[in-house]
Order: C-alpha cells, then sequence, then structure tokens
C-alpha cells in the first residue's frame, strides 16, 4: 500500500512530530549546549529556530511541487535516475543512522538510570521491537498514538517544571550574554542538528491533508518544541547553573530535585516510563522514514516485510557502532551537527533549487498574482516532464 | 454437476413461476417427499431442498399428513379438524382444519378467536359460506377471524417454518393457501430491573429474553415512525429471528447496510444468544478486547440508537448488542447519564484511574520491589522489606500466586449457587489472605495490592472489558516481573498500540480521543452537562469491510442444498 493513501489531519501531524523530534532533545539537549553557551544556552534554541524554519519551508515547497509523492520518488525525476536514486539513499542514510542513534540514547538512558545490569543491546533491542511494531501499523496509528501520547507528555513536562520551581534560582541565568553571540549561535547550530529533523516532513508531508495545513501545522509544532526546549534549558540552568553541562541528562536530574513538599516525591519513574514512550514513538517515525525511503528508491511494491528487519539491523548498528555513552555524547556535540546539516538543509535544498530551475512539479499554489493562463502553462509543462 | 451450474439451478428452482411448482395434490410429490424424509437424518435437512418451492394443495387430507410428517408426529402439534357450518348454499359446509403448536401457541386464543368464529358464529349469523375456494378463503381472512394479523401462504415450507415459530394455519379443504395467524405465546420472565447493569437513579426495565417484548420496550420509547426493525433469521437450525435496529436519518446508512451485510453473512446452526452473533461480526477477532456494546438495557440501546448506533436484538436473549462501539463507551455506566453530569464526571474519572490501577498496580509493585528499590520513597521501602523479610518468594511469584488466587475465588463466587456464594468470601478473606500473611507465605502489601485491585476491576461496568483489562494485566505483570519498568512501558505501549488499531465496524476504537474529534470529548472521561453536548457524534463514514472472515464461515457449508432463510427474503 502506497503511504500517502493513510490520511493524517495537520493537528495529528503536530503531535506526531512534537514527540517525534522533541523527546530525545528535552532530557539530553540542555547539557550539550551548555557546554558552548553555559547560562547562556537557553537561547539556544531561539537560534536555531530560522534554520529549522528553513527546512520546514523547503519540505513545504518539495511536497507542494510533488503532492502525494515521498522524497526518494520525485528525486529521480528532478535529479535524473543515478543521483535520484543515490540521494534517496543518502536520506535512507540519515534516518537509519538517525534512528540508530536515538535507539543508543534510549538504550544508555535506561542503562543509566534504571536498569544498571540490563544490557544495552536488550533495551535497544525492545525499544526497536515496540517502534517496528508500531510502524507496522502504518502512518495513522502512528499519528493517533502522538495524539494519546503528546498531550500527556506536556502535562508531565509542565509538572516537573512546577515542582522544580522551588529549586530554580534566576541568578543563574545571568550574567546574560558574557561572551557575546558566537556561544549562543554555536550551540544553536548544534541544536539544528535536533530541530532540523524536521526533514521528516519530506515523508510526513505526502499523507496529510492539505499540504499548507501541514506545513502549518509543522511550524506550530517547531514553537512548541523550541519553546519546550527554552523552559527545560531555563529550569535546568536556573536549577543546576554551571553544573548543566555536567551531566548527561540535566532534564532528568531536574525531574529527580523537584517535590511538592511530602506530598509528591519521586516522579522520577513516571519520567522515565514517559521517556521510554515517547522515544520509542520518536524511534517509530524515524524508523517510517527510513523504511519508506528505503522501500521507494529501490521501487519496491511493499513496505511493511522490510519493518522488522530493518529494525534489527538499526538496533544492530545502534549497539555497534559506538562504545559507550561518552563516545556518544561527543558525537552529538561535535560530529553530529555538521553531518546532519548535508541531509536536513542541503540535501532537500538542492532537490528543490534543481526541480525550481527545471520549473517541475506542480506549482499551483506559487501565489494567486499568477495567472490563470500561465498557470496552466506551467502545470502542463510539469507534467510533461513526469 | 459442477457447483456454479448446480447453484444457478437451485436459484432456478426457487424463483420458477407457481405453475411450475410442484403441488402437494399430486401423488408422485407426496410419495417423493415421504421416501426422502423417512430416509435418514441427513436428508432431513436435505428435505428443506426437497420442500423447495412446493405448494400447498387442495386436499386437506394430504396437507395434513405432510405437515404431521415433516414435523415428526410432534405430539404438541395441534391438529383441529372442523367443518365451517355452512347456511343454505352449501349445507355440508367445507372442511377445515386448525393447526399449531400448543407450546408455542395460545391454545385458548386459538379456541377462542378461531374455532369458535369458524364452527359457530357462521351458523347462528346464518352466513352463506361462499363455495368458491378463493372466496372462501378471503371471506375466512376477512370476515371470520378475529386476529389482528392474518397472511396467506401459498408455500409449504414458509407455512411450516411460520408454524415452528409459532403461528397458527387454517387450512380448507379445497384452497390452495393456508391462512397463517399470529397467536404466538409462550412463558416468558417478566419485564425486570437488569441484574448485570443496576442503577440508583434511571429506567428500572431491562429486556427480556422475548424479541417481541424487548422491541416493544425500544418502540414505546421512540416515538418516532423514523424507528426502524429490520428482521432476519439466522441460524440454520434455531432460526432465530433478528432484528437490527436503527434510526432512520440518523443511522448511517453505509453502517446499517454494513451491519445487514455482516449478518447475512453468518452461517451457523444455531443462535442461542447474541454473543454467537457477536463472535461472527467483531473486526477483530484476535483481540482480548470487546468491539461490540452488549446491554440489557433498553434506554442504554435508545440512547445509542439516538446517536446515530445500530442495535442488533436476537430472540431467546435479554442482550442486545450495540455497533460501532469505543473503549470510551464500554466504561461508561448507564447510571453516569441519570446522575448530575458533576458526579457523573467524577465517577467516571475515578474508573479510569483504578482501571489504571489495575493494569499497573502490581506489576508497578514487582518492577519496584524487583528492579527499582531505589524509586521507592525510603519509608515504604523499609516497610515493605520488612514485611517481604520472611516470606521465601520473589515478589513477581508472589503477586502472580495470589492474583491467581484472587481469580480462583471470584470465578468461584460467580459459578456457586447464591447460599453458599457466602462461604467463598469468608474462606476467601480469612483463610487465604490472613492465613497466607501469618504464615509468611506472602506478605501484607501483596494481598492488599491484589484485594484492592481486585475491588478496583469490579468498577469497571461492562463485564467483559473488565475481562479483557485483567488478561491485560497478567501480561504486564509478567513483563514487569521480567524487564522492570522498561518491561512495563514497553508493554504498555503496545498494549496502547493495540488499542489504537482496533476498530468497532470501521471506527477507530478509542475514538473520539484518537483520532482526536473535540466535540465528542464531552462525553469520553468527563460527561458534560447535557446543554453543553449539543452535537450527534460524526456518522461513521464507510465502514471498513473486514479483511478476512472467519474459518468457521468456510467449514460451515457443506450442507449446500439447505437454504437459509435470510435468502429467501
Amino acid at each position: 500500500m502506497h503511504p500517502t493513501r493513510a490520511r493524517i489531519n495537520p493537528w495529528q501531524l503536530a503531535v506526531l512530530l512534537i514527540p517525534g523530534i522533541g523527546s530525545t532533545a528535552v532530557l539530553g539537549l540542555p547539557a550539550i549546549t551548555a557546554a558552548f553557551a553555559r547560562q547562556d544556552a537557553w537561547m539556544a534554541p531561539l537560534a536555531a529556530l530560522p534554520a529549522s524554519a528553513l527546512v520546514i519551508w523547503v519540505c513545504g515547497r518539495l511536497a507542494a511541487r510533488f503532492p502525494e509523492e515521498t522524497f526518494a520518488e520525485y528525486a529521480p525525476k528532478v535529479l535524473g535516475k543515478l543521483p535520484g536514486k543515490l540521494c534517496g539513499l543518502l536520506l535512507f542514510w540519515y534516518f537509519f543512522h538517525l534512528d540508530a542513534a536515538i535507539a543508543r540514547e534510549f538504550a544508555d538512558f535506561l542503562v543509566a538510570t534504571a536498569h544498571p545490569r540490563t544490557p544495552a543491546a536488550l533495551a535497544a533491542a525492545l525499544g526497536g521491537l515496540a517502534a517496528a511494531v508500531a510502524v507496522r501499523h502504518g502512518p495513522e496509528i502512528l499519528a493517533r498514538l502522538g495524539e494519546l501520547f503528546t498531550p500527556i507528555a506536556a502535562a508531565l513536562l509542565l509538572a516537573i517544571v512546577g515542582l522544580a520551581y522551588s529549586s530554580m534560582d534566576g541568578s543563574l541565568l545571568k550574567p546574560v550574554l558574557e561572551h557575546g553571540w558566537r556561544p549562543v549561535l554555536v550551540s544553536g547550530f548544534v541544536t539544528q542538528a535536533f530541530t532540523g529533523q524536521f526533514v521528516l516532513l519530506l515523508v510526513l508531508l505526502p499523507s496529510v491533508n492539505g499540504v499548507p495545513a501541514g506545513v502549518k501545522a509543522s511550524y506550530g509544532a517547531l514553537a512548541v518544541i523550541a519553546a519546550a526546549l527554552v523552559l527545560v534549558s531555563v529550569v535546568s540552568l536556573s536549577v543546576f547553573g554551571p553544573l548543566t553541562a555536567n551531566f548527561v541528562w540535566p532534564f532528568f536530574k531536574v525531574a529527580r530535585v523537584g517535590t511538592f513538599g511530602a506530598v509528591l516525591a519521586r516522579i522520577e519513574p513516571l519520567v522515565i516510563g514517559f521517556w521510554i514512550g515517547g522515544t520509542c514513538l520518536k524511534l517509530a517515525v524515524h524508523l517510517y522514514a527510513a523504511v519508506i525511503t528505503f522501500a521507494y528508491t529501490l521501487g519496491l511494491r511493499h513496505w511493511r516485510p522490510l519493518v522488522f528487519p530493518m529494525g534489527a539491523l538499526m538496533v544492530a548498528y545502534a549497539i555497534g557502532h559506538l562504545n559507550n555513552l561518552v563516545e556518544h555524547h561527543r558525537m552529538l556535540a561535535h560530529f553530529w551537527p555538521p553531518y546532519t546539516q548535508v541531509f536536513q538543509l542541503i540535501l532537500p535544498a538542492l532537490v528543490l533549487l534543481v526541480a525550481a530551475v527545471r520549473g517541475m512539479g506542480d506549482r499551483r499554489e506559487q501565489g494567486p498574482n499568477e495567472g490563470g493562463a500561465i498557470q496552466d502553462g506551467k502545470e502542463a509543462r510539469g507534467h510533461g516532464a513526469d | 454437476m459442477p457447483n456454479p451450474l448446480r447453484s444457478l439451478f437451485a436459484w432456478l428452482k426457487r424463483r420458477r413461476p407457481a405453475f411450475l411448482r410442484p403441488s402437494l395434490d399430486s401423488r408422485s410429490v407426496q410419495r417423493i417427499l415421504q421416501e426422502r424424509l423417512a430416509r435418514s437424518p441427513e436428508a432431513v435437512e436435505k428435505g428443506n431442498d426437497v420442500l423447495t418451492g412446493v405448494r400447498i394443495g387442495r386436499r386437506l387430507d394430504a396437507n395434513l399428513s405432510v405437515i404431521r410428517q415433516l414435523v415428526g408426529d410432534a405430539p404438541d402439534l395441534v391438529v383441529r379438524e372442523l367443518v365451517i357450518a355452512g347456511g343454505a348454499g352449501s349445507p355440508s359446509g367445507a372442511r377445515a382444519a386448525v393447526v399449531f403448536f400448543d407450546t408455542l401457541s395460545h391454545a385458548e386464543r386459538a379456541a377462542s378467536q378461531v374455532i369458535k368464529p369458524l364452527l359457530y358464529d357462521a351458523v347462528r349469523d346464518g352466513v352463506q359460506v361462499p363455495a368458491d375456494p378463493q372466496r372462501l378463503a378471503d371471506w375466512i381472512c376477512t370476515r371470520m377471524i378475529n386476529t389482528a394479523n392474518v397472511e396467506t401462504r401459498a408455500d409449504l415450507q414458509q407455512l411450516v417454518q411460520d408454524l415452528c415459530q409459532g403461528k397458527t394455519a387454517v387450512l380448507v379443504e379445497g384452497v390452495d393457501v393456508a391462512i397463517v395467524l399470529d397467536l404466538v405465546g409462550y412463558d416468558t420472565r417478566n419485564v425486570e430491573e437488569p441484574m448485570g447493569e443496576p442503577v440508583v437513579r434511571g429506567p428500572r426495565d431491562g429486556f427480556v429474553d422475548s424479541l417481541q417484548t424487548n422491541l416493544s420496550l425500544i418502540r414505546r420509547r421512540i416515538g418516532s415512525p423514523l424507528l426502524r426493525f429490520d428482521r432476519m433469521i439466522l441460524g440454520r437450525w434455531t432460526q432465530t429471528p433478528v432484528v437490527i435496529a436503527y434510526i432512520h436519518g440518523i443511522a448511517d446508512p453505509d453502517l446499517v447496510q454494513e451491519v445487514r451485510r455482516r449478518l447475512s453473512a453468518i452461517d451457523v446452526d444455531g443462535v442461542i444468544d447474541t454473543s454467537y452473533i457477536e463472535e461472527f461480526i467483531e473486526d477483530t477477532p484476535y483481540t482480548v478486547f470487546p468491539q461490540v456494546l452488549n446491554t440489557e438495557r433498553p434506554d442504554t440501546v435508545v440512547a445509542n440508537l439516538l446517536e446515530g448506533r445500530v442495535a442488533i436484538l436476537a430472540d431467546g436473549t435479554p442482550f442486545a448488542l450495540v455497533v460501532p462501539t469505543s473503549l470510551w463507551a464500554l466504561m461508561n455506566a448507564a447510571e453516569d447519564y441519570y446522575q448530575r453530569w458533576d458526579g457523573a464526571t467524577l465517577v467516571r474519572m475515578l474508573r479510569y484511574a483504578l482501571v489504571a490501577l489495575v493494569v499497573l498496580l502490581p506489576s508497578s509493585y514487582v518492577a519496584a520491589t524487583t528492579f527499582h528499590p531505589e524509586m521507592l520513597p525510603s519509608t515504604m521501602l523499609i516497610s515493605i522489606a520488612a514485611a517481604r523479610e520472611a516470606v521465601p518468594f520473589s515478589s513477581f511469584t508472589e503477586v502472580l500466586l495470589m492474583e491467581i488466587t484472587f481469580e480462583a475465588l471470584r470465578e468461584a463466587g460467580v459459578r456457586l449457587p447464591r447460599p453458599i456464594g457466602q462461604t467463598i468470601g469468608i474462606v476467601g478473606a480469612i483463610v487465604i489472605g490472613e492465613a497466607a500473611v501469618s504464615a509468611q507465605i506472602v506478605s501484607a502489601p501483596v494481598v492488599i495490592i491484589v484485594a484492592f485491585t481486585g475491588i478496583s476491576s469490579f468498577v469497571i461496568p461492562h463485564f467483559n472489558v473488565g475481562i479483557g483489562f485483567r488478561i491485560a494485566r497478567f501480561y504486564i505483570l509478567l513483563l514487569a516481573g521480567s524487564l522492570g519498568l522498561l518491561g512495563i512501558s514497553i508493554g504498555l505501549m503496545l498494549l496502547i498500540l493495540h488499542l489504537i488499531s482496533l476498530r468497532s465496524f470501521g471506527q477507530p476504537y478509542l475514538a473520539p480521543v484518537s483520532p482526536m474529534r473535540w466535540s465528542e470529548l464531552a462525553d469520553t472521561f468527563v460527561r458534560l452537562p447535557r446543554w453543553l453536548m449539543r452535537r450527534r457524534p460524526e456518522p461513521v463514514r464507510a465502514p471498513t469491510r473486514r479483511r478476512r472472515d472467519f474459518p468457521a464461515q468456510e467449514t460451515g457449508t457443506q450442507g449446500e442444498g439447505a437454504v437459509r432463510a435470510s435468502d429467501q427474503g
């Protein structure tokens, strides 16, 4: 079945993207950005906003040009068969690699917090299994899972912030911009590796009812994610100050610290549980993207049989490609940001550029000022190129 | 002969015009019928085939003897032969017979409303009995019989069917149709308060085991003429009348059509209860969660009809099915709608919280004590550790042991005759609970947890959803015992995924929460005041067809000659 036959509404897209992108960032990102920008780390998500919005814009333009098609299907039309397929494979590799990194993060977090004696491979395998089962149900079910999960998770996040309020000290955020803008921009670049994951839209937008509404919802999701990241960074920094950079998952520590007198304490099992859920969702979304991109690059008719093998490979890669947590976080901080930009921004922008130059795709949504005759002509040309 | 050809012939045979149909008047038809019926049990099933299209003859004796033979000289078949007294025109009168099962029909009503008019009233009033057979039949129908429901039947098979459904037939010498009257009457329970779904405030009547009464309970609640009852017959041998009820204009026609399609695809020997139907029409058979709501409450059925759903009722059972349904509907009690909305909302939230505990409490205890003691507050950890000190089992074994004990107690309590049921309570509470703790087989916290979980599982209004959650509890427990918090989370995620992927007649099982329909959230885990619930739920568009049919459907068709009653309509 073609994935674009499944229909997701824009609201579902937003609530799928929020945990599908934000869930790993929420716990760990403040530590990475704080290493670069110290007390100004909370500005990093804001610094990353324009570039992330650009990713959404590029994906939206591509989806508008090639409605109901995924990247892997139109890339060969735009770039020519071989380069197009190659781009499809590159995008697949990005999703696959990212998924493995998420699985690694998942396993590391569980082993470090709740299951010290469980092998990381088992934890990653279980996460991969749950994700694969979810993916096999198709994008609609994934979106509905997001609908159930996101509101509750958001409430939990706010609850943690509320509980940590008494431990917060605003003065730890000062002095603002002590070292100027440069560290903020650098940490923003790191953050972009996370918020740039909106490149998922290349695969998801074709399944959404109404591309413009879907793009709008994605901007909304970006705003929510950025707001959540700012909030999480502010809270982590104002609770732990300069210590934030020393933790691996500072916001989890915040959840540990937070209490409401003697009435409400020890909510970290809840946090772990929700984080497992959110990360499985993120794993699932990216696994779905990887499988779809792979299947359509190779022109396969069915993508479902790929899900479990791909999941197994992904878990194996997740466990095998890094030795330990430290390496993983070094990679996330130094190698990951420039590396992901190739796939998140450069690759889709390249395809969009070529498509625009070659005048391919449906351009009806370009604007109302275009005359009907011209529009028809362009449409006809677009179809001729198919 | 190839199968399609054979079924084509069968079809043609059923559709042939009356003059091509064999009549019982023919001696050869009588002989063939008698031969085949005398043969063997399988031939009796094929007897349906033999009967197909055979018309009732003009000769009373032949008709009566075939009918007698068809029902195997049933002792409860009453054949009252009489002579319709004629006036001056035909002094001898017309021979006739009134035929019915006295186990299914009112014998007194047959006597007073059929036999008496035919025997006496004609004589007393000095009415001329028409000599022409066709006019005679009309005359009996229109002038002599004072029952509300009178039909004529020309088809022998249909006539026998009607007799077996409790109708009364009048056969007259020289007339080749039978007059069929509805004098159905047998003992049923009185309308009482439903045992399974009691309310403090709200309508008190419940369905009984008679379809007629149940339909009346619905009809009298909906004054609109748009209430529709579609009747069909299910069950090859039981020939159970089944009614699809809906409100025309509210229920989606596609949905009604789909219900009809799924019901007519059912081919079973018998329908004893609507649960037989339920198993056939579920979207996903392999799940522990019911996708069809069953209720004994007419008010619940009516409320659902008003929301555009379709009810399925069958004769012989007080349980009506309602489709499509959702998890939220199954978690609602009728009472929720009759209480004040604020109270109902709180009760609903309590119910959902307790269901979460049913699924998660035992497993959380096991995970926390086995894998994550650091997650418990220290005072609680100490008291649990003290209680567990002398217990020889792991906490997983403990909980599993007590859960199984509890399930055993509950099952025993349900099965036992009511007077002994009390004993089980005492044995369970004192002997097992108290003794197990003091003998240090299990620790006290485990008993508390299992008991609380058990009580919580009773707040689920629909018993069969409760079973689903109870099974889910063991599944999560197993995962918690082996994988701790990770197991619980993954297990819960897979459980939710499963719930999300379920559908009930095409409607997502968790709608309107997932997929979200804001306007309908008013009646899910909250119940907003009625004046805020202005909109009916969206009709379910285009129910998805079930991907596969049941194996039972394929194996159940070996009796190819049998004509399903639903085909005749």
